[in-house]
């Protein structure tokens, strides 16, 4: 069996395609309803006509039998009795009217016999209207007659033999016609009903095969359908859908799938092209990463030169310099180490962004990290002449973390603050709260406005792009600080106005573990 | 008694800051430019102690320091290695290759001559 697209099936809705199959077997049935009732009731009337006929024939044949026999009865005992009693004696004289009626009877029975019997009985009929006649005749002479003789009895009895033999003839024919008819119709009925079983047997056979025929060309495309929209669902959104010319529901359906598999290409195409563009930013931003690593290392070399050979200078290896010449050796010499920072930070970064920034976790004093700032940053602060002090509450806990780091994003806060504080004071200050502590560094600079102050922990930013200019800086320090407070677990921030100094603090976990970068 | 150090180095800003500060400290120095003349240099006049560069062309400074630690002749010889790798990982990696001690550029030179002094035991 084949679905072609084009069969009268595929035009046809599943709704009328249902109901074909019991539609074909509902007509199939009623036409052997209908012919079974017909052929019985031939049946019937055929045996009415053949078995009813013989049955009433020989019914007859046996009253008109016993009628004669009662005749003939009558008849022998009036003989009898005819010789010892005179011809008007009572008893006689009823028995002869006795012997009238019963003729009559007879008379009245063969009537009736003659016509139920049928054509191939007339000869039978015939002979025993013959002999009816006849005994009669004879009957009547000896009722009539004055004497009954031995002569007339004896032609009586042979009359009345020659017609009991015509009506058991008769009778014989009747029940032979009789047994023929009931064989005939056995052979019909057993012929019948075998054709009754065979055409139930090939209704059964024509419904299987028209259900299961029909069933398929319903549920095949269904299932086909089913295949393809699972191979789209699992990614194939190329598959090729079938039976979209098809007029009938599949039809519809397929056209639906289709309209589907196109969305899918489009997703699919789409999501390529974003994968595509996503790993070209990641290659970029490697490349980046990659570049910034290289350009760090590379600067290193040279700036080794510049600041080694300024401390052989500074160092009298090549003589005591001048006076002036020393004070411009420690300008090129600070000079030379603030460049070392930017291109650390740089450095910083590029490990932040490769995902390679890690922190050494150790044992350290929080005291320590506070006092290293100030060894480093306390010469910076006087040059500005302004006053750098520390506020360390007594007993601060060992805390564990990477000291080193903690101690670079201190020095970034502190080193912003001298930066952009003009006059006053640049105060660090430590407070420990449950398992967190903080580091605080307060300024009477001139404050960040509220709307810059999540700004400036991005990278590259800085509050008023003017001060860069006068100040310096890369606008990396704060973004390093805030990664290093965040991989330790812990919180940066700022409390400030414009006009009102600034306090830079972090919070980190006493005990801090390696968390990931937010960056 | 003088003694003498190799210093591997491919650049000659960094040789000659090396070669001013050593001598005027009072060494004698050896110099090779390339890893394959450091290994030369190390088995032909057994330095007391290598200052080993990192970036060398073909022959890195850990392959060399690896090298020379894995010669029984040689091994004693302590090794200071100079790096402009600040990556992480660095350190460990030119420990590994069995270095004495480790400095990042741009170094001090006067920290480098403590970190000389001290594994010379002067």
């Amino acid at each position: 069996m084949t679905f072609g697209e084009n069969t009268v099936l595929n035009r046809l809705p599943i709704g009328v395609k249902v109901f074909i199959a019991p539609a074909i077997i509902i007509a199939l049935m009623i036409g052997v309803i209908v012919f079974s009732q017909s052929a019985l009731q031939r049946q019937r009337a055929a045996f009415l006509e053949v078995v009813g006929g013989s049955l009433t024939t020989s019914t007859q044949t046996t009253q008109l039998l016993l009628a004669v026999a009662e005749m003939q009865s009558d008849m022998l005992r009036y003989a009898q009795l005819r010789i010892r009693l005179p011809a008007n004696d009572s008893v006689l004289i009823d028995l002869r009217r006795s012997i009238i009626d019963k003729y009559q009877r007879i008379d009245a029975l063969f009537e009736r016999l003659k016509s139920v019997s049928s054509q191939g009985e007339s000869d039978a009929v015939s002979n025993i209207s013959d002999f009816l006649t006849i005994h009669r005749a004879v009957s009547l002479k000896i009722l009539e007659g004055g004497s009954v003789t031995s002569m007339a009895v004896s032609t009586l009895m042979a009359h009345y033999q020659q017609l009991q033999s015509y009506i058991v003839e008769l009778a014989t024919r009747s029940l032979e016609s009789a047994q023929t008819a009931e064989r005939q119709t056995t052979e019909y009925v057993e012929n019948f009903s075998f054709h009754l079983i065979a055409a139930s047997f090939a209704i059964v056979v024509i419904s299987i095969i028209l259900t299961v025929y029909i069933g398929r060309a319903i549920s095949k495309p269904i299932t086909q359908m089913i295949a393809v929209m699972d191979s789209i669902a699992s990614g194939q959104v190329d598959a090729v859908v079938p039976g979209m010319q098809r007029r009938d529901e599949i039809g519809a359906m397929a056209r639906a799938v289709g309209v589907f598999a196109n969305v899918s290409r489009q997703l699919r195409d789409r999501e390529r092209s974003l994968v595509e563009a996503r790993s070209l930013a990641e290659d970029a931003s490697k490349h980046k990463s990659q570049f910034l690593a290289n350009m760090s290392h590379e600067l290193r070399t040279p700036l080794n030169a510049i600041l080694g050979y300024t401390e052989l200078m500074l160092d009298n290896i090549y003589g005591e310099p001048p006076h002036k010449m020393q004070a411009v050796l420690h300008r090129v010499q600070s000079n030379g180490k603030h460049l070392l920072g930017l291109i650390n930070d740089v450095l910083d970064l590029s490990k932040i962004e490769a995902g390679q920034f890690t922190l050494a976790i150790v044992d350290y004093s929080i005291k320590e990290i506070v006092q290293t700032v100030f060894t480093t940053l306390e010469a910076l602060a006087a040059e500005k002449k302004l006053e750098l002090r520390v506020e360390l509450p007594p007993n601060l806990p060992r805390a564990r973390g990477d000291d080193r780091r903690l101690t670079q994003a201190l020095l970034n806060l502190v080193g912003n603050a001298i930066k952009f504080t003009d006059s006053g004071t640049v105060t660090i200050s430590a407070s420990v709260h449950n398992d967190d502590y903080t580091l605080s560094v307060r300024d009477t600079g001139p404050g960040i406005a509220e709307a810059d102050q999540t700004k400036i922990f991005q990278e590259f930013q800085q509050a008023d792009s003017s001060a860069t200019k006068k100040k310096g800086g890369t606008g990396l320090g704060l973004a390093i600080a805030k990664n290093i407070v965040e991989m330790h677990g812990g919180q940066i921030g700022i409390h400030s106005a414009l006009g009102q100094g600034a306090t830079f603090y972090f919070t980190v976990p006493i005990l801090a573990q390696q968390h990931s970068a937010a960056a | 008694m003088t003694k003498r150090i190799l210093v591997v180095e491919d650049q000659e800003d960094n040789r000659q800051i090396l070669r001013d500060l050593l001598s005027n400290a009072g060494f004698e120095i050896i110099e090779a430019e390339t890893g394959e003349e450091a290994l030369v240099a190390a088995s032909s006049q057994r330095p007391d102690l290598i200052l080993m560069d990192i970036q060398l062309p073909v022959l890195d400074g850990y392959e060399v320091t690896r090298r020379i630690k894995a010669n029984p002749l040689l091994q004693e010889i302590p090794i200071i290695v100079v790096t402009s790798y600040a990556l992480s990982g660095d350190e460990g990696k030119a420990r590994e290759a069995g270095c004495n001690d480790y400095v990042t550029k741009p170094y001090s030179p006067r920290e480098l001559l403590t970190k000389i002094r001290n594994l010379l035991s002067l």
